[in-house]
């Protein structure tokens, strides 16, 4: 087996947690921030009064991030030690040297994504401000004289909503098909690099059979 | 070359501003071939059909989308794809203007009114048969022009059954998202094979869709001129959409019998609202610049077909 093949043996070196581990902290920070970034820019607050840390569910992301954080860095603790049990030192620190190529590109992977999640927050953040002065305008109308808001109007307003709700969903899908480029363009990187040079070949692998007439 | 199979004076515009000047040719040369090598029995009405000159923007969305993701000459497989694309697009067409009861298209008679309902719709499944034929080879592009036939058809009848009802923006951009959108999205998605411009597509077919409602409301030579029959049928275009907001105007658009002064009132509160309608198209437009942007190699010639697009509504 070549070295970059034996690279790839495991499935998670102890770089790889390190690295995961990381990159999920600095996801659920980036939410956190995305987060009160878009309370700020829309004026309004989400979860006033509440301390996300200590309230399971009220952050969906956070809440997802957080526990998937903590396995990953739990895993990075323990997997060094099953490691130097395991009698394939050399085998071990030619995987982490490995492993080294590729960081850069784990290092970018995860630029791309907080690049991304911010991106996706000043979106819906402009999304909002675009539609917010018609829809809080509606919404005022309706709650001082609900009887003054005619058929037409709610049309008017139903299709305000109906394009306020298509653009944000836009949004998203946009963003993750955004995302998945950018993330296939580091994927192939990855793979080139992986890919030892090209060999000639052994002369043991030529092909012997005739091809059928 | 046959010059019957020409575009007409605005596509031959567009064609030297993307570029595909040559390719535009050699397609044109494989309709003219087409028809004259096809059944004796329905050489008259192809000829009559594939005669009245064309915008050719759908093969057109086909090379440049491909030109955008793959440098070169365009391969053999896109350039069928393409001539289908244009077959397929004179069979719908067809069908509209039977629809339609409309007698004249691109200022000469419509198939119907030359050769008879029969005769047009006989014909219709002829181009579609031999479309198909000629893309035995192509299992990807059999796919997506079946998805083309499908959403079309669909498309149709919602556009019948919602027509004469006070809606909004949001319902004109379902039903052309899936009428002219759906097209557009296929040709994107026959030209890149990736469907990564798939988005573009429909964008760029929404645009050409209320372009052409924006265009028949100014009488725009461009499109064909006219929009009285989507006036008199109560479809949703993109400047009634606008109109319709106004109860009194709703309430005219919905009569079932609407009179030559209830028709004249509409044209006129749709004609007010261009202006709104023309914000909303470059809204689409800058759209599908980002997607062009965003996920394509080239981005150039998708943005020449945005721009060329985005001018008929004011030609």
């Amino acid at each position: 087996m070549s070295d970059s093949s034996r690279s790839f043996s495991h499935p998670m070196g102890s770089g790889q947690i390190d690295a995961v581990a990381d990159f999920m902290a600095a996801l659920a920070e980036i939410w956190g921030k995305g987060m009160s970034a878009w309370q700020t820019m829309t004026g309004t607050a989400l979860y006033p009064d509440l301390d996300r840390s200590s309230t399971p569910g009220a952050d969906p992301l956070g809440a997802m991030l957080g526990p998937m954080a903590s396995v990953a860095a739990s895993l990075a603790a323990m997997l060094p030690r099953q490691m130097t049990r395991s009698a394939a030192a050399e085998a071990s620190r030619e995987a982490a040297s490995q492993f080294g190529d590729l960081s850069p590109a784990m290092a970018e992977a995860g630029m791309i994504a907080a690049a991304s999640t911010l991106r996706y927050w000043r979106t819906l953040a402009e999304i909002c401000a675009r539609h917010q002065s018609g829809l809080m305008q509606a919404a005022v109308d309706r709650a001082t004289d609900r009887s003054a808001v005619s058929p037409a109007e709610c049309r008017v307003l139903a299709d305000e909503l109906r394009a306020f709700l298509r653009e944000i969903g836009e949004a998203a899908t946009q963003e993750a098909r955004r995302l998945q480029m950018e993330l296939e363009q580091v994927g192939e990187a990855v793979a080139r690099a992986a890919t030892p040079a090209k060999q000639p070949p052994h002369p043991d692998h030529r092909r012997r059979h005739r091809v059928k007439e | 070359m046959n010059d019957a199979f020409s575009p007409d004076e605005a596509s031959r515009d567009v064609i030297a501003a993307l570029g595909f000047a040559d390719e535009m040719a050699v397609l044109r040369r494989r309709i003219a071939a087409w028809v004259a090598d096809c059944d004796p029995e329905m050489r008259d009405a192809l000829e009559w059909q594939f005669l009245g000159g064309s915008k050719y923007f759908r093969p057109l969305t086909i090379f440049a989308c491909h030109r955008s993701v793959i440098p070169g000459p365009i391969p053999e497989p896109i350039m069928t794809s393409a001539l289908v694309v244009e077959f397929f697009h004179n069979v719908s067409l067809v069908i509209d203007d039977i629809v339609d009861r409309s007698d004249a298209r691109r200022g000469r008679a419509t198939l119907h009114t030359r050769f008879g309902e029969l005769a047009a719709l006989m014909t219709s499944g002829y181009i579609v048969a031999d479309g198909y034929a000629l893309l035995r080879d192509d299992v990807q592009a059999i796919g997506l022009l079946s998805e083309l036939l499908k959403r079309l058809g669909v498309a149709e009848c919602m556009q019948w059954r919602l027509r004469r009802q006070p809606l909004g923006v949001e319902d004109w951009r379902r039903i052309a998202g899936e009428d002219t959108g759906s097209m557009f999205e296929i040709c994107a998605c026959l030209g890149d094979r990736s469907s990564r411009l798939r988005r573009f597509g429909g964008l760029l077919g929404l645009l050409y869709h209320g372009c052409d409602d924006v265009g028949d409301v100014r009488g725009a030579a461009a499109l064909g001129g006219g929009g009285d029959e989507d006036v008199r049928d109560g479809i949703l275009t993109l400047p009634a959409a606008l109109a319709i907001r106004d109860p009194d105007i709703a309430a005219l658009f919905c009569k079932s019998e609407p009179d030559q002064q209830d028709l004249n009132i509409l044209a006129q509160a749709f004609a007010a609202r261009l202006s709104d309608a023309e914000a909303e198209l470059d809204r689409i437009a800058e759209q599908a610049r980002a997607e062009a942007r965003l996920f394509s190699v080239n981005p150039a010639p998708l943005l020449a077909l945005v721009d060329q697009t985005r001018r008929l509504s004011v030609r």
